[in-house]
């Protein structure tokens, strides 16, 4: 009877609360669900549960703490309950209960819907269904103990989450911690938290229970220092000094952090070695590692240098990022490294190989310039394309006349790409759809054509246009920059740079492209191609092996391709590797790969035992001849072991 | 003034509640609490005995409310024994706060909650609740029973935790200065409203206040606490009769001397002191003094008429 007044009370003073609040969470839960469906990469839905539990379910937490017990406490009622004939701690013991259930039923309600939107790719079953579930309400449980005793700290408490969350930043950042080891972090690994079915993460979940239970027993304790007489004093609206003592508090928590920041901050990476040539505006340093290959480096550093201090003039660049280049002679001409810490960080292997190659190793350097002078904007999804073509286009015909049998191997690619899959005209919306089904080089040779039908009937300026619209502006540093910056889509921009709608735009490139198509050396270059297409077969033997074939079949083609298996040159390969929720443009190893003589319907690969039932993996079939430098994927597939 | 006649058929009846009118409703002894170094109680010692209305006397900061959280096992004394209805207190808290209505000093009652919402959830608590006379009550005090309590004034606020309290049936009426921050005319409304149910319930009523009046208008027996200690526990007659006041003329006045033939007798001076021309004096005398001595002034001195306030004041600056 006592226990069912007391629930009664606070279902009769909070249930509107909590049903807008349960609705307002299902919603938005659904609302990140169906924009990850229709996102052309759509992660595991369970990341979204993951997403829900570092972002809004701690502020559901606190909402339901300030509720249920900072409101109890502050308004006084606690003191017209605690004269009611019953036990001391049942009123505290019930709102801790019921606050950890009502957010219990709230997990488990988007994990549930999580769980409804899952794909054949999530693979789920019970168990992995009942793991994240456990997970969820594990992390759910940590956060209510921590609002639960926070919320007995009355008007402290402020302070105590600001101290938290610097203590939880402070854990996440500091370089001799690993938070993948540390109980919360490690439960919510990014990997593991998702994508971990098998294993149970006990000590994780130990540790996590073990600080909740510490919370939950530290507000139940204050609860009854001084017969509640503590937590009475402190129930009590901040004062104009406390306001004083919490901005002092943040003021000092900006400036230790800052403090860190600037320690933290280090020299920038510096070539040390004597065998570098350095050139200065815009800056280009070679590593080339012995005296053989200095002059190789300089000339490299020249072009590059050249490259750039004519992109800076065409584009109107106030300034470049530094560029270093490290030579590794090991390397496979295609096989290049970047990255863009300190400017722009490139290894490979840039010894002479031919022109075409060296358009390659150019077009990355450029790529990274670009990206790293817009901060990583131009890599956004609907721009990256821009960024893609202009950089090559840029390298083959922006500063010099094209080359004729560079054309025609572009052309022919784009093509060929074409030919397969007619949809990949959308660049805006199915750019990493693009790369993912025809690799780098095909969705790169597919928008220079775009780039370069853009110069032919439009014009260079109309290029460089397209490239000042996308490519220019780095990230704006304020929410108001943002908003201004969103406020116009990235087709309505498009349009704006060509002064054309992008359906005309797409269609004049389109007919361009198969005009193209005529000329003689596009033409031998696609009638080295066999009209292949690939197809991939995953399935237990009876002994338990798990097999993974591929096989090749005829496709219709209107490109005049080769059509006689034995007239082809090259060899198929099947290239296979690991991939996480976010690998887009998979460049898989030379490592995972079985290479083939082609031949149609029959099996031409299989791997045994490689991967267990639940990884994810990605696998391609690719055509290497010797006409084009750079494989031709004829399939690629994202794959979930069975 | 209530009519409460109506509900006579339901008053308490001590021996059927199982209160055996020779045992002490609420017994404390040498009862003793501290916060940290400041000592709140210090061996408060009082009895309530069963259908009287008693009240708890102090000046605000004496101990008074205190003392009541730990009558009603809200908080725990360091030492001494407290007994309700026969029983120490500690061995079933929850069975005697039932047998308790208890109205606080401050009204923290949920201000979104109406009375009929309230009475939903306190009835649970209470298993002798009545439903009836809540609702009744409310009527005769003017409650609307609709409206949100946080639109109350704070007299109807004391009001309606009176109906509650009186409404759970209680052998015991704990009142902690339940009319702290009320209008004359609604303190007078509800000290009628206490003593009515006094009167009409039997039930024995512990209240406490700082206010001489309120007690001079319900109480039976007083208990007068100061620093934590009780200085006085008993009625109010025999502690208005062993104080007197006189007052001389200055240039009468031999230093040191008293108004009459007490010197000889057990006395105590309250106060002495020059007030408009007069020398005063308050004198407190023992009960044996008062029962078997006439008091016969010497010449000069004059009898001067006292309030219970008075008493008070010059008890409580002599304890």
């Amino acid at each position: 009877m006592v226990v069912s007044s007391l629930l009664g009370k606070d279902f009769r003073e909070h249930r509107l609360a909590a049903v807008l609040l349960a609705a307002g969470t299902l919603a938005m839960t659904m609302l990140m669900l169906a924009w990850n469906r229709q996102a052309p990469y759509s992660m595991s839905p369970f990341e979204i549960v993951r997403f829900a539990l570092l972002s809004f379910l701690p502020l559901i937490a606190l909402i339901t703490g300030n509720r249920l017990i900072v409101r109890e406490y502050l308004s006084g009622t606690r003191q017209f309950v605690e004269a009611l004939p019953m036990g001391r701690n049942l009123p505290l013991l019930l709102k801790y209960l019921t606050g950890l259930l009502y957010l219990c039923v709230l997990a488990i309600m988007m994990v549930a819907l999580a769980a409804q939107q899952a794909g054949v790719t999530d693979d789920l079953t019970t168990d992995y269904v009942v793991l994240i579930m456990i997970k969820t309400l594990v992390m759910t449980s940590l956060y209510w103990s921590v609002v639960f005793c926070f919320s007995l700290c009355g008007h402290l408490r402020i302070a105590l989450y600001l101290l938290g969350a610097a203590l939880v930043a402070l854990i996440a950042w500091y370089p001799g911690i690993d938070p993948d080891r540390v109980a919360p972090f490690a439960l919510m690994d990014d990997q593991l938290f998702v994508f971990e079915r098998d294993l149970i993460p006990w000590r994780a979940m130990q540790g996590t229970l073990l600080i909740a239970g510490l919370f939950t027993l530290a507000g139940f304790t204050l609860s009854r220092i001084g017969e509640g007489s503590l937590v009475e004093r402190l129930a009590k609206p901040m004062t104009r000094r406390d306001y004083v003592a919490l901005g002092v508090l943040a003021a000092s928590g900006l400036t230790v952090w800052s403090t860190l920041l600037e320690q933290k901050t280090r020299p920038p990476v510096e070539f040390s070695s004597e065998y570098v040539v350095r050139l200065q505006d815009p800056a280009v340093s070679v590593l080339y590692l012995e005296d053989q290959y200095e002059v190789d480096g300089r000339k490299l550093a020249e072009r590059i240098s050249e490259s750039m201090r004519s992109l800076q003039a065409s584009l109107g660049l106030v300034a470049l990022p530094d560029v270093k280049l490290v030579l590794d002679p090991e390397r496979e001409p295609h096989e290049i490294d970047y990255a863009t810490a300190d400017g722009v960080f490139i290894t490979a292997n840039w010894l002479p190989h031919d022109s075409y190659d060296d358009a390659i190793l150019d077009t990355v350097i450029l790529h990274g310039v670009l990206s790293a002078q817009t901060a990583g904007r131009a890599m956004f999804e609907p721009y990256h394309w821009v960024l893609d073509g202009f950089t090559r286009w840029w390298v083959e015909q922006g500063a010099s006349p094209l080359r004729d049998e560079h054309r025609s191997e572009l052309l022919a690619r784009a093509l060929w790409v074409m030919d397969i899959d007619p949809e990949a005209q959308q660049l805006i919306d199915r750019w990493q759809l693009i790369a993912d089904r025809f690799a780098y080089p095909g969705a790169e040779s597919l928008a220079w054509s775009a780039m370069t039908f853009l110069e032919e009937s439009r014009g260079r300026e109309r290029v460089l246009a397209l490239a000042s619209e996308f490519l220019l502006s780095p990230l704006p540093d304020s929410i108001f920059g943002t908003i201004q910056d969103r406020r116009i889509d990235a087709t309505q921009r498009v349009e704006s740079a060509l002064d054309m709608s992008l359906a005309s735009f797409y269609e004049q490139w389109q007919a361009w492209l198969h005009e193209q198509q005529q000329a003689p050396g596009v033409q031998a270059m696609l009638s080295s191609i066999p009209a292949l297409q690939g197809r991939l077969a995953s399935r237990s033997t009876p002994d338990g092996v798990q097999e993974l074939e591929a096989s090749y079949e005829w496709r219709e083609s209107r490109l005049g391709l080769l059509t006689d298996i034995e007239a082809a040159d090259g060899r198929c390969v099947l290239k296979h590797d690991y991939i996480g929720p976010f690998d887009t443009e998979i460049e898989v190893s030379n490592d995972y790969e079985d290479e083939a003589t082609c031949r149609v319907g029959e099996t031409v690969h299989v791997l045994n035992s490689l991967y267990s039932p639940g990884d994810r993996v990605y696998v391609a079939l690719d055509y290497e001849d010797s006409v084009f430098h750079q494989p031709l994927r004829l399939h690629a597939e994202r794959m979930s072991i069975p | 003034m209530m009519d409460l006649a109506g509900e006579a058929e339901v008053a308490m009846d001590p021996i059927r509640t199982g209160v055996d009118k020779n045992v002490n409703i609420l017994s404390l002894q040498d009862v003793r609490k501290s916060f940290g170094s400041l000592q709140v109680l210090d061996g408060l010692t009082l009895a309530v005995h069963p259908g009287e209305v008693f009240g708890f006397l102090g000046r605000n900061g004496a101990g008074k409310s205190t003392a009541i959280r730990i009558l009603m096992g809200i908080m725990r004394s360091d030492a001494g024994r407290i007994e309700v209805f026969g029983r120490a207190l500690h061995s079933d808290v929850i069975g005697i706060r039932q047998r308790i209505g208890y109205v606080a000093q401050d009204q923290n009652m949920y201000p979104w909650m109406t009375p009929k919402v309230l009475s939903r959830f306190v009835r649970g608590f209470y298993p002798r609740w009545d439903e009836r006379r809540f609702q009744r009550l409310l009527t005769d005090f003017d409650l609307p029973p609709k409206r949100r309590i946080g639109t109350f004034s704070g007299g109807m606020k004391a009001k309606l935790a009176l109906t509650l309290a009186l409404s759970t049936r209680p052998e015991l009426l704990i009142l902690d200065e339940p009319t702290a921050g009320m209008d004359p005319v609604a303190r007078r409304e509800f000290l009628d409203l206490v003593r009515d149910q006094a009167i009409q319930d039997g039930a024995t009523t512990f209240f406490s206040t700082h206010l001489i009046d309120e007690i001079e208008a319900v109480a039976d027996r007083i208990g007068i606490v100061e620093s934590g200690r009780t200085i006085y526990d008993g009625e109010l007659d025999p502690l208005r009769n062993s104080i007197g006041t006189w007052s001389i003329a200055m240039q009468d006045y031999v230093p040191g001397s008293l108004p009459g033939d007490f010197a000889r007798q057990r006395l105590r001076i309250l106060k002495e002191g020059e007030r408009q021309g007069r020398w005063v004096i308050s004198l407190q005398f023992s009960e044996e003094v008062l029962a078997s001595h006439e008091i016969v002034l010497d010449a000069g001195w004059r009898h001067e008429s006292m309030s219970l306030e008075d008493v008070f004041i010059a008890v409580v600056a002599n304890a």
